[in-house]
């Protein structure tokens, strides 16, 4: 790659297209000659990252001396960014990255981005569904769950959280009614047009683009939503990155989705799906605790509550709205937790989220074991390579 | 991983995916580069307990939508249960896009015209 550009560069220089004199001849030759640049073909290698090693090697090759604790400082910097990280990561677990491990850089109340590693267990250890005559099918799991962020630095966490459970569960959706072998092939030969002729404009093709959506349009008139029901018992582990503060809880759950099938419901008007899971929780926490710290380390009830809104933004446009509220509140709370504000806990978060990974995110309020609230943004692009 | 236009599980798998997003103008191509957050209507902040629940629901409305509306049905070695869990392994899994599901769609369930 140096020797190519330094023999572009030697051209350049001898058809005077560049001047030897000039302070930096590769970002010179490299706007004459923008197809020699390989940086874009090292994606997700940053493009400064790369700038940076480029101009080390073109220099080294022209024998001029080379700041390599300039060049070591601007590559921990490059190199340690999220998309990169993720990039990496993806890379080397071909495309299925375990643990559902994730960089993130989160923006705290004090300014100072921290870079944070977050992973998300989710096993189904067994599962066996039900499928009924009525109007729902049903299913009975056991699952284990696991999900949390680390910093390098504890303090810099500002969403110190791990939840650690297993998830004894029956749930419930929507049985969708069978429908005739004639509309079944009448609905798939629809489809399959629809996506064959887009961008035709074929005679063949007229009308292909609606056809389908009509078919689906009609099965309103016997399905007016999709609805999935959970509920179930909860054993696990909440703690702090470092496992100081940790409390073992029991809960019972339940959990529940509504999703209009496109009738003239409110919510379709609206255009929102909205979910929400409700828990009692039986909570066990050790001495260093937060709320133990305060001078009550006994066991106690809480309820825990979680609203999820999703709203899609219009037919054409590539992103969605979607605004999540998590409340923690202990029942019946001693003065001394009340007094040292620990006996309620809540966070929201609001997003745009892309169809494709693009998002802003906007989250403020604290979780459990957290003893001050932060607000965090979220600004980035999740690409998986 | 494929995501082919011709292929009658890919194209199905789409346009019901369009339908339920309310995204019918979408072209098929772009609408394989679509997360699983996006897919399973999941919000930002929200809990894994929350996700995985949603993930679920969705597993289980692909296959109402498969079986009662399209009429398709399960390939030999699949059932229901292996059906679902086949596309509940991608949409759990946050680095996967509608286009992953592609395959494993085309492997659980044999749509009408389908050699």
């Amino acid at each position: 790659m140096a020797l190519s550009l330094r023999a572009g560069l030697v051209l350049a220089l001898a058809f005077g297209v560049v001047d030897a004199r000039v302070q930096d001849p590769v970002h010179l030759l490299l706007d004459v000659f923008p197809a020699a640049d390989p940086c874009p073909r090292l994606e997700p290698l940053p493009a400064e990252a790369c700038r940076e090693i480029l101009d080390a090697a073109v220099d080294s090759t022209a024998d001029s001396p080379v700041d390599l604790e300039a060049l070591e400082t601007a590559l921990a910097d490059e190199l340690t960014k999220p998309d990169f990280l993720n990039s990496a990561l993806a890379k080397a677990f071909g495309g299925e990255v375990p643990l559902g491990l994730e960089f993130k850089e989160l923006d705290g109340e004090n300014g100072e981005p921290a870079l944070a590693l977050s992973y998300a267990i989710d096993y189904d250890l067994a599962s066996k569904g039900v499928t009924a005559d009525g109007a729902w099918n049903r299913r009975y799991a056991l699952t284990f769950n696991a999900t949390g962020t680390y910093t390098q630095d504890p303090l810099e966490n500002p969403r110190d959280f791990l939840d650690t459970k297993l998830t004894a569960s029956g749930a419930r959706s929507t049985r969708i009614p069978e429908q005739s072998l004639e509309f079944g092939a009448q609905l798939t030969e629809a489809a399959v047009r629809n996506v064959a002729c887009e961008g035709e404009t074929s005679p063949e093709c007229e009308g292909a683009a609606d056809e389908v959506f009509a078919l689906f349009d009609s099965t309103m008139s016997f399905l007016k939503a999709f609805r999935y029901q959970e509920f179930g018992l909860d054993a696990g582990l909440e703690s702090d990155q470092e496992f100081d503060a940790k409390q073992r809880k029991f809960s019972a759950f339940f959990f529940s989705q509504y999703e209009s099938w496109g009738s003239d419901s409110l919510l379709d008007t609206l255009n929102v799906t909205p979910a929400f899971r409700v828990g009692l929780d039986s909570i066990s926490p050790n001495s260093l605790t937060p709320r133990a710290l305060a001078g009550d380390d006994s066991s106690y009830m809480r309820f825990s509550g979680e609203v999820s809104l999703w709203i899609p933004l219009g037919a054409r446009v590539p992103l969605a709205l979607t605004f999540n509220y998590r409340h923690f509140r202990e029942i019946s709370p001693s003065d001394v937790v009340k007094n040292a504000n620990l006996d309620s806990y809540d966070i929201r978060t609001l997003s745009l989220t892309g169809t494709n990974g693009l998002f802003v995110t906007y989250s403020s309020g604290r979780l459990p074991l957290d003893q001050q609230g932060d607000d965090v943004v979220e600004l980035g692009w999740k690409t998986y390579f | 991983m494929s995501w082919e236009k011709n292929n009658r599980a890919h194209a199905c798998l789409c346009v019901f995916e369009k339908w339920h997003h309310k995204k019918r103008d979408v072209p098929f191509v772009a609408t394989g580069e679509w997360t699983t957050d996006f897919l399973i209507k999941s919000a930002a902040g929200e809990s894994a307990a929350m996700r995985s629940k949603k993930a679920r629901a969705h597993a289980e409305l692909l296959d109402g939508a498969f079986s009662g509306l399209y009429r398709a049905k399960y390939e030999t070695n699949f059932d229901r249960d292996t059906a679902i869990e086949q596309m509940l392994a991608v949409l759990k899994n946050k680095t996967m896009k509608l286009k992953d599901l592609g395959d494993p769609v085309d492997q659980a369930y044999q749509f009408i015209g389908e050699l």
